[in-house]
């Protein structure tokens, strides 16, 4: 079983009643992704809002189902497993989500979410092993217990929040973490120290981690790999040193040189509205077309495919059709492997 | 338990409104259990005492035309009444939340279906209807209507049980719940369900009130029971033998007196209960609303106050909250040259925004100014009449709020809320005129001039921003506050608004104060900086020479937290818990999180100084040093987790 | 915009089916026969006992058709809703129920009219000045007097205005809707005698609807004075008044218009209890004396026109609710 996720050319269409079609948005346009087992790392998911970024993930987790294609969990159909199947998935792929106060019912103290997955997932015999594995898991996050535990969550800080939800994911013996803007919602000054550990996670304990972002110098920090969605569709995927480093996709060099950095020297690029000519015109190809700064007449009529542009990189532009096209449609097929195999990564 | 329970008793949303209600209807449960114990129950039936006497010692409240003793009727009358209510609310709340449940948790035709059985339920009018109803009843009996009516009022518990599970599906702790291994069974009674409770109680109250109106209406009406003795049927009675224009006071009005106890107390509870679940809903509002109590508390210490246009002194806001007053913004004070662009960053609870509204003199309650000035062109805003303050605003000082979502008016068109500002500044113009200037005031924006027709909610995030820039802008101010314009936007469009501000900026020669939490926004489009902890300005410089060399150990740690672009390193966080601002620690508020910390700083809280000519820094460090000593140890703060990490995987 | 319409529209006519076979049907399940009770009632009154009541009831059956299959009878009583014809009233043979609810309707317009326009009028600027921060103190005081108010079935103030200003003070009539020697012309006396008449039932309603619509008013004008756009609309330098009135009371306003209309839409049931209380000729009068002499087709007659000017009103509601909120005109 080679492979832990694999989306194969699924699609995922929101709205649009049956008389009007024209309503629908189509939130991922036939995506294939593979996340293998045989090393563990952590990719990161990119774009904008209405990129598809969070819509891919919830198909990953089968927490929702594709409207064409398939999503497999080791190899069988996610939406084919048998309750016991499914239950290990559960536990296997574990969520953070955006907001860490809204993560917790409010009704309860926040050891309720760390004693549920211990009952349910019988993660501990007896209740001195409960306590012994949950202070683990914490202080492997880098929370005290004595200063978290027994609290309701509104007393305690945006980080410890967010630190706690990593916790609990840790706590369910993982292989995938899917962490869905886990920082965008935390200060600044705690960010690096929820970053820092997903990081330890992976590089210690062996556990992949799926991090989907709109931000790219945290996506580069954390991530070997990067996918760069834009309106459902991947418009380039590789290694991150050479996705963010050197990006070839137009939107993809938009998007970085968006970001604001803190050095002066390194000045804001862009232009300084966007509102040009082509703003109406509808794009039946290259759905970047309507903002594309080099859009060339068979961009509006034809999709693009993945060109293989360099052997860790993939772009979706027909800029580079000199380039051989992808043989996989795997857009993770390019990514640089250079995370060890673990095979005892797996607890 | 018991603790929670404590816990309750004490809890700030209990307001009097909800105990007023609470007292009030658990006194009438009382009067209903106890009084038909105390009372000759016989004396509440046909004949049993001389008809029509006025109140005296034997009958309290006199005697009825057929020949009850009123007192012991109106006693007897409570618990059927409130039964009827009872069991009324039950059904109702019963169907409700089961229906709204099935409609909020499994959505598709079911809901579609729910609802348009609630609607359609809602559009029939429930008196007309059981009139109807119970009129062809051959003798009504009250408990048949009360459950009928159960029937009739469900719909909107089912909507609000419906709406508040929908909204508990979006907040994320259902998808942990499921994650952490429950089945939706589980999600639905150990998650959703006591989340519930508070709304179905006061959807029970309004049920129960609901229940008693109409079956007491439907008596008053002739379609009740003359067999057991109610309120309503006691009005009816009065009526029928017409007690009113027979001056038989002590007969209509003492079950008046207590029905309208019943439903006043009802109504209490149930406004007690909306401000209970709802606290965010203002009670109390005084006049000092917009006006503002300003007297300067702190000595002034003017820094550097040649050439500046705007100057800030000694500025302190507090809020005023149930566990005491709250320091936000603690004695800033800073000053602005013409044409700078000054960023002000800080995190969520450092007092950015509450600054920015406090230099507008917009501070609400629970809000208030509580010393210091802010001086524009040597004019103290805190001291100068409404009228003059609001000729200053936009003409001299501007301010882009932080929702730029929020801040149109969503029923008024673009264009007038740019003339109405215009014509509140420079008088009438004729349209033409205003016209031509709300045009340019677009165009300058890069948005197009037939903008000004639309309403707000037709343009998008960054077009909205975009308004608001321009309006904020049309008057040409000398000083413009920006409270995160772009902190909705997506990157590429925050950047775009960000180069068209920048632009404005220039074109205007107009001092901007960037207020927002991203350093490399504030780094970008600033050339000073000023950073605030917990409610104070700890730092205050030129940009690069900041990010170069920080002087406040914290501006250092944030500063170093950051990720960039140049390379993989090290993700070192600030170690330790944000501020709590009702408990600030003694001393410089950053002390249990700095490496640098010395006794010192436990104690004595550190003063704005100058050690380098243009920096100014808060911190006991200075003036001995020049600049922050090296750090030596790592502070990582995950590095005592290093150790359980490597005896976890053994 | 259309789509909306049309979906408006069919749930409105959804709506009136399941109320007109709902009103139909239930009246039938419950056991009974509605003619001969109406009858008994009838000849008890009048003092016929010894005639043959199930003749009678066999005669007036055939007449209403109650002797057909049901399915003939739920059609027939479609074709009569259309023609707006709910048969003859029992106990007032051969009198229609359609001529008796037209001679009710306008004393029930009339007063509930004036009642309804001068509660919103007067509650919502009290509402609007309990709101406003610069609004005396001494007002704010009038909250719970309010909410007291507005929690008491208004018709019991009814009882209380007749003993005080009838009884007591004998200054206004103590019901009816007017007097009974009075001979109706086109003049002010009759007009003046009318408005006399009316003062009090409208009081009680007019007392308990400033109530609710001064609380309802202060409570979204509160809500509002905390938007954004508020503050934006103060940085703007307008003067205060300026903001209060634009911004805030224009944005308030919006829902009290649909609550007026709704109330517009509820007119004719919503006084019934009044009239009844105040023996005004009305449509709550003209069903109390229904219930009372089981008058059933009058009833039912009188709560289906109750039902369809509710749901009715409700529709045209919807339908210009996008024209005072540009949010729901513009949205999809």
């Amino acid at each position: 079983m080679p492979n832990l996720i694999q989306v194969q050319n699924a699609s995922k269409i929101y709205g649009g009643g049956l008389i009007k079609r024209s309503d629908a948005t189509i939130a991922v346009d036939k995506v294939t992704f593979t996340l293998s087992d045989e090393y563990p790392t952590i990719t990161a998911i990119a774009g904008e809002s209405g990129s598809g970024k969070t819509t891919l993930s919830l198909l990953m987790m089968g927490q929702i189902s594709p409207d064409a294609g398939q999503v497999l969990y080791r190899g069988r159909d996610i939406a084919k497993l048998n309750n016991e199947e499914r239950t290990i998935m559960r536990r296997e792929v574990q969520p953070i989500y955006q907001d860490p106060y809204a993560a917790y019912n409010p009704f309860y103290r926040v050891d309720h979410v760390l004693q549920m997955p211990i009952k349910r997932f019988r993660l501990a015999r007896t209740k001195a092993e409960a306590t012994r594995v949950i202070e683990n898991s914490m202080e492997m996050v880098g929370l005290r217990p004595a200063e978290t535990l027994g609290r309701f969550p509104h007393q305690l800080s945006g980080g410890q929040r967010q630190r706690l939800m990593v916790a609990r994911a840790l706590l369910c013996k993982p292989q995938v973490i899917m962490a869905d803007e886990p920082v965008s919602m935390v200060d600044a000054s705690l960010r690096a120290t929820i970053l820092a550990s997903l990081r330890k996670l992976n590089s210690e304990l062996g556990i992949s981690i799926i991090y989907i972002t709109h931000d790219l110098t945290t996506a580069y920090q954390i991530a070997e790999n990067i996918i760069i969605m834009y309106s459902g569709c991947v418009v380039e995927s590789g290694a991150v040193n050479q996705v963010i480093r050197s990006p070839k996709h137009p939107y993809t060099k938009l998007l970085i040189s968006s970001i604001p950095l803190p050095d002066k020297s390194k000045k804001w690029g862009g232009q300084e509205a966007d509102e040009t000519q082509n703003k109406g015109r509808k794009s039946t190809g290259c759905r970047f077309a309507n903002r594309c700064p080099v859009a060339m007449d068979i961009c509006w009529k034809e999709k693009p495919p993945l060109y293989t542009t360099d052997p860790d990189r993939a772009v979706a532009c027909f800029r580079y059709d000199d380039s051989p096209v992808m043989e996989s449609l795997d857009v993770a097929a390019v990514f640089s492997r250079k995370g060890k195999a673990q095979p005892g990564a797996t607890q | 338990m018991a603790s929670q329970k404590r816990g309750l008793l004490r809890d700030p949303r209990i307001n009097p409104s909800l105990i007023f209600g609470v007292v009030v209807i658990i006194l009438m449960i009382l009067v209903g259990i106890v009084g038909p114990m105390l009372l000759n129950e016989k004396l509440a039936r046909v004949g049993a005492v001389e008809p029509n006497m006025p109140p005296s010692a034997q009958n309290v409240f006199g005697t009825d035309s057929q020949g009850r003793d009123v007192f012991t009727t109106l006693i007897m009358a409570i618990p059927p009444t409130l039964r009827v209510g009872v069991i009324a609310g039950v059904i109702s709340v019963s169907l409700g939340l089961a229906l709204g449940l099935i409609a909020g948790f499994f959505g598709g035709w079911a809901d579609s279906l729910i609802r348009t059985f609630s609607d359609v339920l809602m559009a029939i009018p429930s008196l007309a209807f059981m009139i109807l109803v119970v009129a062809r009843m051959d003798r009504p009996n009250i408990l048949v209507v009360a459950v009928i009516v159960g029937f009739l009022t469900w719909s909107g518990t089912a909507r609000g049980i419906r709406s508040m599970v929908l909204s508990i599906r979006e907040r994320s702790y259902t998808a942990v719940a499921r994650a952490n291994g429950e089945t939706e069974v589980e999600v639905l009674f150990r998650e959703v369900m006591p989340n519930l409770l508070p709304l179905m109680l006061a959807s029970f109250i309004g049920a129960v009130t609901m229940g008693i109106y109409t079956v007491m209406a439907l008596e008053v009406l002739g379609l009740g029971s003359n067999v057991i003795p109610t309120l309503g049927m006691m009005i009816f009675w009065s009526q029928r033998f017409s007690a009113v224009l027979r001056g038989m006071y002590w007969w209509w009005s003492p079950p008046i007196v207590v029905i309208a106890l019943i439903f006043i107390g009802l109504f209490f509870l149930s406004f007690g209960l909306d401000r209970f679940i709802n606290p965010a809903i203002p009670i109390k509002r005084g006049r000092s609303r917009i006006k503002l109590p300003t007297q300067p508390t702190a000595p002034d210490t003017a820094i550097d106050p040649r050439d500046a246009i705007m100057e800030v002194r000694n500025l302190r806001v507090v809020y005023e909250t149930p566990a005491g007053l709250v320091k936000a913004v603690d004695d800033v004070s800073f000053s602005l040259r013409p044409g700078e662009r000054m960023g002000l960053i800080g995190e969520s609870g450092s007092g950015k925004t509450t600054m920015a509204t406090a230099m507008m003199r917009l501070s609400r309650p629970p809000a208030y100014v509580a010393g210091g000035r802010v001086l524009l062109e040597g004019r103290d805003l805190f001291n100068i009449p409404d009228r003059e303050l609001n000729k200053l605003r936009l003409k001299e000082i501007a301010l882009m709020p932080q929702a730029a979502m929020n801040s149109l008016n969503p029923v008024v068109r673009v264009g007038p809320q740019f003339k109405d500002a215009i014509v509140a500044h420079l008088g009438r113009l004729p349209d033409n005129q205003l016209n031509e200037m709300v045009a340019q005031a677009l165009t300058k924006v890069g948005l197009k001039p037939d903008v000004a027709r639309n309403f707000p909610h037709q343009l998008s995030g960054g077009m909205k921003q975009r308004v608001v820039m321009a309006i904020a802008t049309i008057l040409n101010p000398k000083v413009i506050i920006a409270d995160e314009p772009t902190s909705a936007l997506d990157v590429v469009v925050q950047q775009q608004v960000m180069q068209t501000l920048g632009r404005l900026q220039k074109e205007l020669a107009a001092a901007v104060i960037l207020i927002g939490h991203d350093m490399g926004l504030i780094t970008q489009f600033a050339d000073t900086i000023g950073v605030l902890y917990a409610g104070k300005l700890v730092e205050r410089g030129d940009v690069q020479t900041v990010l170069d060399n920080p002087l406040h150990p914290y501006s250092r740690l944030l500063i170093d937290s950051l990720p960039t672009l140049d390379g993989k390193h090290d993700l070192v966080g600030i170690p330790g818990l944000p501020p709590e601002l009702l408990h600030l620690p003694n001393g410089c508020a950053f002390h249990p999180r700095c490496p640098f910390a010395m006794e010192r700083c436990r104690t004595e809280t550190p003063v704005l100084q100058t050690p380098l000519a243009g920096r100014q820094v808060s911190c006991h460090l200075y003036p001995e040093h020049t600049q922050l000593p090296p750090l030596t140890i790592g502070i990582d703060s995950s590095s005592a987790v290093i150790e359980v990490a490597s005896s976890m995987g053994a | 915009m259309l789509r909306y319409i049309g979906q408006r529209f069919l749930q409105y006519l959804l709506i009136i089916f399941i109320a007109n076979s709902l009103t139909f049907l239930l009246p039938r399940i419950i056991p009974g026969d509605p003619i001969q009770e109406a009858l008994q009632t009838k000849a008890a009154a009048a003092g016929h006992q010894n005639v043959d009541i199930q003749a009678w009831v066999a005669e007036y059956n055939a007449k209403f058709g109650l002797d057909q299959p049901l399915w003939k009878q739920y059609l027939n009583y479609w074709g009569n809703m259309l023609r707006l014809d709910f048969g003859y009233s029992l106990f007032d043979f051969p009198a229609t129920v359609m001529s008796k609810i037209t001679a009710a309707i306008p004393w029930t317009l009339g007063f509930m009219t004036m009642a309804i326009i001068i509660a919103f009028v007067v509650g919502t600027i009290l509402g609007a000045l309990l709101a406003w921060p610069n609004s005396p103190r001494f007002l704010q005081g009038a909250v719970p007097l309010l909410m007291v108010i507005s929690a008491i079935p208004f018709y019991l103030f009814g009882l209380a205005l007749i003993f005080i200003f009838g009884v007591e003070l004998h200054i206004l009539p103590t019901g009816g809707g007017a007097d009974p020697t009075l001979i109706m012309r086109w003049d002010w006396n009759t007009l003046g005698n009318i408005l006399q008449h009316a003062i009090l039932p409208a009081f009680a309603l007019v007392l308990y609807g400033i109530g609710s619509w001064a609380l309802g008013m202060r409570a979204t004008l509160v809500t509002v004075l905390g938007e954004d756009y508020i503050t934006f609309a103060q940085a703007k330098g307008l003067p205060d008044r300026q903001v209060f009135t634009r911004y805030g009371v224009r944005n308030a306003l919006l829902p009290q218009v649909t609550g007026l209309a709704i109330s517009f839409g509820l007119i004719l049931g919503s006084g019934v209890l009044i009239e009844s209380i105040f023996n005004y000729p009305g449509i709550g009068s003209l069903i109390f004396a229904a219930i009372n002499s089981k008058d059933y087709f009058v009833i039912n007659g009188t709560v289906a026109i109750m039902v369809f000017t509710a749901s009715t009103a409700l529709l045209i509601v919807d339908l210009i609710y996008p024209l005072i909120d540009p949010r729901i005109r513009f949205g999809k």
